[in-house]
């Protein structure tokens, strides 16, 4: 691996992000209309049964959960996204060849979408977590150590996602686009981000059990109404996470021969 | 040795369809290729699978003595391509652009290399200009430069002065034959334009339905074509049209001029048959044949 190589990957998408007014909005629009409208949703049911929601941290129970399950899932989507939309922006531009007709090796490619991961993670948890602070007066990371071990079982979650998504792409080209924003909507109902697993029909709860954001929303969740981590959850989060991490890296690269064997330059 | 050897290329689609049919050439260093062959061909397939974004079904490429695909890094180090069927990051100024692009071929003085590759393609200006709004010329230019950042042994071009103004392409053409004789670089280069290949190419190799049908210097390709063009102005057009067609003589007319297509070796039985004839004629042009002739010839005939 080459570390030169690397930044070549992260320094062509910095200067994306630099002038790209869709991608701000990933970070400041869609991350704000959340939060302020589940947010609010929160406070007005909390305004009407004020019983059931205790003050943790000065903040109502019901409020903090929400508002913690929005930042988390906000940094879920954004970084699943990241992956294929950045392989999708060189499909668009017809710019990929530039990169593999280059000494660039595809682990160098994937590591680079790895530490892109990495920056997205940082910039939607501040960027986030300041409007839950401004518009609710809540400090997510008053739980301190104990919320990080989650947002790197979801960064990991954002990993499987995204070369999920960016294998399907390289294999079937931009008619599977649409994957690169609706497949984390379409997990989110089964992924127990505002509400407990328990509450799904059975069906659903078998897929929910599948899925490493359940785990992570539910622990989430625990360590807000109890102040304790529930080691349980994040250790399986992690493993199944790190199972379709492997299982969706060999799908990425199983995807890339093949699609080799077709010609990069056919794809589109 | 050669710089690049290919040996026994094929390259077979799913449906069948053999794109590349078993060809092997080299590439000399220094040298200066021409890769012809009608839509379909199989070039740009070729050139694919020799920047490594194709897998062959077959065959062996090696560059600097090296297999292509054991020593891939080490080898697209020192190769580079610019081709009008690839962009660049749209949104992304032209600047960015190499900048950025420098870092994927590790060119260690790149400031320096960044300045006399702008200086050269004359990128000065566009600089700061999104590569998105430039004219299809001005992304050519930027292409090149992008090809050439990495001080490349082995440049493949895929129609390298399409969409470029002449002077330009003039410009880029001699800029190609600098490169070649100061810094010994070996060309790929693919082009519709026959007199740019003539001009500018050594050697020529010919594809049709991926097969090659010929492997050889631009003036023996054109020579082995036989039909001279002669264009005539006639005082009695249509009497040279009426003897152009009883005599089964290849032949069109273009305003007051009619062009006849007659063997080299006819000429002078031809126009000693117009004397004889009694058409007269006031001007006459006889035109070699020319690659141009060749490639006509050999898509029509070669099946």
């Amino acid at each position: 691996m080459n570390p030169t190589r690397i930044y070549a990957i992260i320094l062509r998408f910095l200067y994306l992000l630099r002038k790209n007014l869709d991608r701000w909005a990933e970070v400041f629009v869609f991350p704000l209309v959340n939060l302020m409208l589940w947010g609010m949703t929160s406070t007005f049911f909390t305004s009407i049964a004020p019983a059931q929601s205790h003050a943790v941290f000065g903040s109502p129970v019901f409020v903090l959960a929400t508002v913690t399950g929005i930042i988390f899932w906000e940094i879920l989507y954004r970084v699943q996204m990241e992956i294929p939309m950045d392989t999708l922006e060189e499909l668009w531009n017809k710019s990929l060849l530039n990169f593999f007709c280059s000494p660039l090796r595809f682990s160098e490619w994937i590591a680079g979408f790895l530490c892109l991961g990495l920056i997205k993670i940082t910039i939607t948890a501040a960027v986030a977590s300041s409007f839950a602070f401004l518009l609710y007066q809540v400090k997510i990371f008053v739980y301190g150590f104990y919320l990080i071990p989650f947002l790197l079982s979801l960064l990991l979650c954002g990993w499987w996602l995204g070369f999920f998504v960016a294998g399907l792409i390289l294999r079937y080209g931009t008619s599977f686009q649409a994957f690169a924003w609706t497949l984390g909507v379409i997990l989110a109902p089964f992924s127990a981000i505002y509400y407990p697993v328990s509450i799904l029909p059975h069906w659903a709860q078998a897929i929910s059990r599948l899925l490493p954001t359940s785990y992570i929303f539910e622990g989430m969740r625990g360590v807000i109404q109890t102040g304790q981590l529930d080691w349980t959850k994040l250790a399986t989060s992690v493993s199944i996470s790190f199972v379709y991490l492997v299982f969706a890296t060999l799908f990425l690269k199983m995807n890339f021969k093949k699609r080799l064997e077709r010609g990069l330059l056919s794809l589109e | 040795m050669p710089i690049l050897s290919i040996s026994n290329l094929t390259k077979k689609f799913p449906a069948r369809f053999v794109a590349v049919d078993n060809i092997s050439f080299c590439l000399n260093e220094g040298e200066i290729l021409g890769l012809l062959g009608p839509n379909g061909a199989g070039k740009t397939t070729t050139l694919q699978m020799l920047l490594g974004v194709l897998t062959p079904t077959s065959g062996e490429i090696n560059y600097f003595g090296k297999n292509f695909f054991n020593s891939r890094e080490e080898i697209l180090e020192q190769v580079n391509f610019s081709s009008t069927y690839v962009g660049l990051p749209e949104l992304l100024t032209v600047k960015e652009n190499l900048t950025f692009i420098s870092y994927l071929y590790k060119i260690s003085d790149r400031k320096k290399r960044l300045e006399k590759i702008i200086d050269i393609f004359n990128l000065t200006e566009l600089l700061n200009v999104k590569f998105g709004r430039l004219s299809a010329g001005q992304k050519t230019r930027v292409g090149l430069a992008k090809a050439m950042l990495n001080f490349p042994r082995v440049l493949l071009l895929d129609e390298p002065t399409a969409s470029l103004d002449p002077d330009v392409a003039q410009y880029i053409r001699e800029f190609l034959e600098t490169q070649r004789q100061e810094f010994n670089v070996s060309i790929i280069i693919t082009s519709h334009n026959m007199s740019e290949v003539e001009e500018i190419c050594d050697r020529v190799i010919f594809i049709n339905h991926g097969k090659l049908i010929a492997d050889d210097t631009p003036q023996n390709l054109a020579r082995s074509i036989e039909v001279a063009h002669i264009t005539l102005l006639a005082y009695n057009p249509t009497g040279l049209l009426s003897y152009c067609a009883q005599s089964n003589l290849p032949h069109h007319a273009d305003g007051k001029y009619i062009t006849v297509d007659v063997s080299e070796k006819s000429i002078a039985q031809f126009l000693q048959s117009l004397a004889e004839t009694g058409i007269a004629y006031s001007e006459i042009s006889i035109a070699k044949p020319s690659l141009e002739d060749y490639f006509l010839q050999t898509v029509q005939t070669k099946p």
